[in-house]
């Protein structure tokens, strides 16, 4: 038992100190890649597991499958350190996307340099990976499959609205001609009640009751047109909302066309960032070495 | 010996009554040859100075005196009208500028007229400072102080005059503008007056200003779908809340927060040779001179003094 207790003791600290050289020899190698700006000696070491998975399955794991978990609370500034080279490619690659550090590291993903451009997501440098807004590219990929000439998103809306406007326009401009007709009307009810007596004959009763039907129907639509100029702002308002989306479409589409043949090849080159990037800079390291 | 006194007291109270009759005469005549002769300075010197100098001097100047009356004067307000002609003549400026004369009670009243036009313009007298004002309606193109050293071009009027009011002649209105502008550049570097050109300055470095702070972004959206209709792409100012055009010929038109902590915002043109002004690019793209009549309330430029 004695013996069994004195050999653990003994095996257990060659291992913490094979341990800990390995730790040492990782932070050293990182320190190293940092220092020479090797992004893709970074990579492996930053997550040897996934560069395994995704880039080379002979990848010796020799630092173990998390090694950075030793020094993750330098995350942010690793990530800010790598997004130089990173966003360059990336600028290449997505000449349409624009980034704005919004906190070390962190990065907002603007699509394109025009007024009011979308946020379309965050880029993680760390990670080589684009968290895009599924919602917002799902509208964009609808406009893309409009193959109908003239027509965008929303051209059918906007078609409604404005024939809804030339209507409500109508209205205002036949207001005049409602308040004339309601002042010969009056004048026509007030004659009749002078020529009221105690017995109204059935032929006046009769004109007084579709006076007053005429009446209360222009009242209602004298209600209308009061109504219509607020209705006409309020579709304008729209109309500019929905124009504008189908003018930040259409320079997305301009913009993504000319970097890809189709939505689904943008996508795959997007969700695969990180093999991509990666694989682009193994190239350049054997490019470097042939050189 | 009573008596002689008092004759030598009348014969001397009536030679004084009758000298300072006489001086007086003399003052008076003397004034309207003062009068001549800055009217003539002004009329016939070649001199920058001597011409400024005397429009202000007649501008204030009082002919008639109690004993000299003078018939044929003209109107205060009329000398910034001939100092205007005679400075514009001196420049050796073309122009279509005519110069009429109306006769009412003992007034000459000065008109310019624009040959090819209908239009009269007239200096008026108005707080202090004279406005140069379209005859037919009454508007006021420029004010200008030769005391102050002013001249400011009026923004309702330019509103009103060329953009809301279609007008049948707007070349002519092109030509005038042109004028006058030139006539506000001459005074500015010959006596080195203070010129607030409105939209109508082309220097690079003009901010033209709203006349109210904050802008609805709606105004910008709606720039951005009438551009992208016409072919242009209006984009995101990167260092401030804005946006900007790049025109045809390298002319960048911006529209940006100028001041965040009051929310003032502002145009900017600017363009290489410093040739175009918000006047000339409003009015050579239709988009933006619809853009800028349905938004004209928010838009306004403001008057600097």
């Amino acid at each position: 038992m004695a013996d069994e207790r004195m050999n653990h003791e003994e095996s257990s600290r060659d291992i913490l100190i094979s341990q800990l050289k390995n730790k040492d020899q990782y932070i050293n190698e990182l320190a190293e890649a940092i220092d020479q700006h090797n992004d893709l000696r970074i990579y492996q070491l930053l997550g040897p597991l996934r560069y395994r998975d995704e880039i080379n399955d002979a990848f010796d794991l020799e630092f173990g499958e998390y090694p950075f978990e030793l020094v993750k609370d330098q995350r942010q500034e690793l990530a800010h350190f790598l997004s130089d080279n990173l966003i360059d490619y990336l600028i290449e690659k997505f000449p349409f996307f624009y980034y704005r550090e919004v906190e070390k590291g962190q990065f907002k993903v603007f699509f394109g340099n025009w007024w009011d451009r979308r946020e379309i997501g965050t880029l993680d440098a760390l990670n080589v990976e684009y968290t895009l807004d599924e919602e917002k590219l799902e509208k964009l990929e609808k406009a893309l499959n409009i193959d109908e000439a003239g027509k965008t998103l929303n051209s059918d809306q906007i078609n409604q609205l404005s024939v809804k406007n030339v209507e409500l326009q109508k209205v205002v401009t036949a207001q005049t001609e409602l308040e004339d007709k309601q002042k010969e009307l009056m004048e026509r009810q007030n004659n009749l009640s002078d020529k009221g007596g105690l017995f109204e004959s059935n032929k006046i009763k009769e004109e007084r009751q579709q006076i007053k039907e005429e009446l209360a129907k222009i009242a209602e639509e004298e209600e209308q047109a009061a109504k219509a100029p607020e209705q006409i702002r309020n579709n304008q308002k729209q109309i500019l909302v929905l124009s504008k989306e189908d003018t930040t479409l259409s320079f997305e589409i301009e913009a993504l066309k000319k970097s890809f043949t189709s939505y689904s090849e943008f996508r795959e080159t997007a969700d695969q960032l990180y093999k991509n990037y990666l694989s682009s800079l193994l190239d350049e390291g054997q490019v470097k070495s042939n050189g | 010996m009573d008596n002689t006194i008092n004759e030598d007291k009348k014969r001397a109270t009536l030679s004084d009554k009758l000298l300072k009759v006489q001086s007086d005469l003399d003052a008076g005549l003397s004034k309207g040859r003062s009068f001549a002769e800055l009217f003539r300075t002004l009329t016939t010197t070649d001199d920058n100075v001597e011409l400024l100098d005397a429009a202000k001097k007649l501008y204030a100047f009082v002919v008639d005196s109690d004993a000299v009356i003078f018939p044929q004067k003209f109107e205060a307000s009329d000398y910034y009208l001939i100092f205007m002609t005679r400075l514009i003549e001196l420049s050796g400026l073309k122009t279509k500028l005519g110069l009429e004369v109306e006769q009412e009670n003992n007034y000459q009243k000065l008109f310019h007229t624009w040959t090819g036009t209908s239009q009269k313009f007239r200096f008026k007298m108005a707080n202090n400072q004279a406005e140069y004002v379209d005859q037919a309606t009454q508007q006021t193109i420029f004010h200008l102080s030769l005391d102050e050293r002013k001249m400011s071009f009026n923004t309702d009027t330019i509103n009103n005059f060329y953009f809301l009011n279609q007008q049948d002649d707007e070349d002519s209105l092109v030509d005038e503008i042109k004028l006058f502008t030139k006539f506000g550049q001459i005074l500015e570097e010959v006596y080195n007056f203070e010129v607030d050109f409105n939209m109508f300055d082309a220097r690079n470095n003009k901010v033209y200003e709203f006349d109210q702070t904050s802008l609805n972004t709606d105004i910008i959206d709606e720039l951005f779908v009438d551009a992208a209709k016409n072919g242009f792409t209006l984009l995101n100012a990167e260092k401030l809340l804005g946006a900007y055009l790049k025109l045809d010929n390298h002319v960048v038109f911006s529209i940006f927060q100028e001041i965040p902590a009051t929310d003032q915002w502002a145009i900017q043109v600017n363009d290489k040779s410093e040739e175009k002004s918000l006047f000339d690019i409003l009015k050579q793209y239709d988009f933006l001179n619809d853009w800028y009549v349905r938004n004209i309330a928010d838009l306004k430029l403001k008057m600097l003094f």
